[in-house]
């Protein structure tokens, strides 16, 4: 009669690290279609930087 | 705004043609496009040249500028009646022009003010604040912004 016995096998996974390498970075383009990119560009600049009304 | 405009057609639904027709026949755009900010589109404006490219920047001295400019604003009206959650913000190529959009802005406040709510940024110190938009206010806008009043 034979046995089989279980191993506990631990795989070790290494923790990534938040170096530049690991990071993706997503960004949102909406520039793509419009025919004015630059504008629709320093929009988004100026919106970035703006503290805007509750609407 | 009761002026004369020119007929327009619509290239899908965020982009307006029509043709100016004074001292020559110069095809203007106004297109919409969404910022990263939702619910809010950047309105560009300029002549579609006859290479395919197109120019924001021009000064067309098409002796026709506010039958264009009416244009425009029935353009904007026409968006926004399809799409009143739909807050726009828009700024000249230059702070000359869009000094003058601010002007026109003034001029025809009683008019908008009916349909929209009229906001501007300012700039203050790196950053920009929205304020309320005043007729012949001294404060320098960088940018304005109308949203339909719901």
């Amino acid at each position: 009669m034979s046995t089989t016995r279980k191993k506990n096998i631990r795989i070790r996974r290494k923790k990534p690290s938040l170096d530049a390498s690991n990071v993706v970075v997503v960004t949102h383009t909406t520039e793509k279609d419009t025919l004015v990119p630059e504008k629709l560009k320093k929009a988004n600049e100026m919106l970035s930087k703006s503290k805007m009304m509750n609407s | 705004m009761t002026r004369a405009t020119y007929s327009y057609k619509n290239q899908g639904t965020e982009r307006y043609i029509f043709t100016s027709i004074g001292k020559k026949a110069i095809h203007k755009f106004v297109d919409f496009s969404p910022t990263q900010t939702p619910n809010l589109y950047n309105v560009g404006f300029g002549d579609l040249l006859q290479d395919g490219s197109i120019d924001d920047t021009a000064n067309s001295n098409n002796g026709d500028m506010i039958k264009v400019l009416a244009t425009v604003a029935q353009i904007i009206k026409d968006f926004t009646t399809q799409f009143p959650e739909i807050k726009l913000i828009f700024f000249g190529s230059t702070p000359e022009r869009t000094n003058l959009y601010g002007r026109i802005l003034t001029t025809y406040y009683m008019d908008f003010s009916k349909e929209f709510v009229i906001t501007a940024l300012i700039k203050t110190g790196p950053r920009f604040q929205e304020i309320f938009f005043a007729p012949n206010s001294p404060n320098i806008y960088c940018a304005f912004f109308i949203k339909r009043i719901l």
